[in-house]
């Protein structure tokens, strides 16, 4: 259980993504970097290995779901948290078409996200 | 007085008033970081005032059944945000709204099956703003106000949504 998680955040808020590290300021978790476009986000998944990414769905040029989609096919060990003010249910099953293994709506809680990624993780480290 | 009377009228006659007041966050709590408080209704517009040079202006883009766009303009006329502060608290200000209109879109999906998405905002400047002005005569205009508080300093935020006459659901 010393295992240590990396996990790269991608979303074009910047108070999101600040709000999101905050959240998860934990020994457990490594975060490897804050993307704030799909562009961004695949350059740092060319260099760094990330367990979990959280993407949001709503962004400029790319959306969060075609990211969601590049990483479920192109990068199988790297999962993905999706998260959006949006929450139709039809947003919802796109995302998880996408191959995203979780959706939470917009404004989260600490422990809902944490719960989420540890979720996640109990699914990773079974396989 | 008359007018006036029959102006509001009209304007909580309009068939989608009620969904979109019924789908309106009564409260928004951003992460504790800020609070959104609905401080008035939606009302169906006759025009759109010209903004401030203190309104801070913000536009969202909709499309699907209710396509037109948002635009928010915070009010930051004697607030006093300093160089510094301003980075962060327009961030914060962009991710409330995106989280308000977030919310009221899910809830028309839900309770009415109207079914819209929202683009990521972008700012756009006063004279950006006076332009769209002056086109928005063929559009539907509503307006609607809500609260941001942060930082113990209060912020009239006014929101006003346009949408193409005859599109989506206006005829419902």
């Amino acid at each position: 259980m010393s295992n240590k998680y990396h996990i790269l955040i991608v979303d074009d808020s910047d108070f999101s993504r600040g709000k999101i590290s905050e959240m998860l300021d934990n020994p457990r978790y490594n975060i490897i970097g804050e993307a704030g476009n799909a562009k961004e986000a695949i350059n740092v998944l060319k260099d760094r290995i990330a367990h979990i990414c959280i993407v949001d769905v709503v962004m400029p040029d790319v959306s969060g779901i075609e990211l969601a989609e590049y990483i479920s096919t192109n990068i199988k060990k790297t999962k993905v948290i999706m998260i959006s003010s949006l929450a139709q249910e039809s947003i919802v099953i796109d995302s998880i078409s996408a191959g995203a293994s979780d959706f939470i709506q917009k404004p989260f809680t600490q422990e809902e996200l944490v719960t989420s990624i540890e979720k996640i993780i109990s699914e990773i480290e079974e396989d | 007085m008359k007018e006036l009377v029959k102006q509001q009228e009209t304007s909580l006659d309009h068939p989608l008033i009620h969904q979109f007041n019924s789908s309106l966050p009564r409260e928004v709590n951003i992460y504790n970081q800020a609070f959104l408080i609905l401080d008035r209704p939606i009302v169906k517009a006759q025009r759109i005032h010209c903004p401030t040079e203190h309104e801070l202006a913000l536009h969202f883009a909709t499309t699907g059944e209710l396509e037109g766009s948002f635009t928010c303009l915070l009010d930051t006329y004697k607030k006093d945000i300093s160089d510094a502060e301003k980075s962060t608290f327009l961030s914060l200000y962009s991710e409330s709204m995106n989280i308000l209109l977030g919310r009221f879109l899910s809830n028309l999906d839900s309770e009415f099956d109207i079914l819209s998405a929202l683009n990521a905002p972008h700012s756009i400047t006063r004279d950006k703003i006076l332009t769209f002005i002056k086109k928005t005569t063929e559009l539907e205009k509503y307006s609607f106000g809500y609260t941001l508080i942060s930082n113990f300093k209060e912020y009239d935020c006014r929101i006003i949504f346009t949408q193409k006459l005859n599109s989506g659901v206006s005829n419902v």
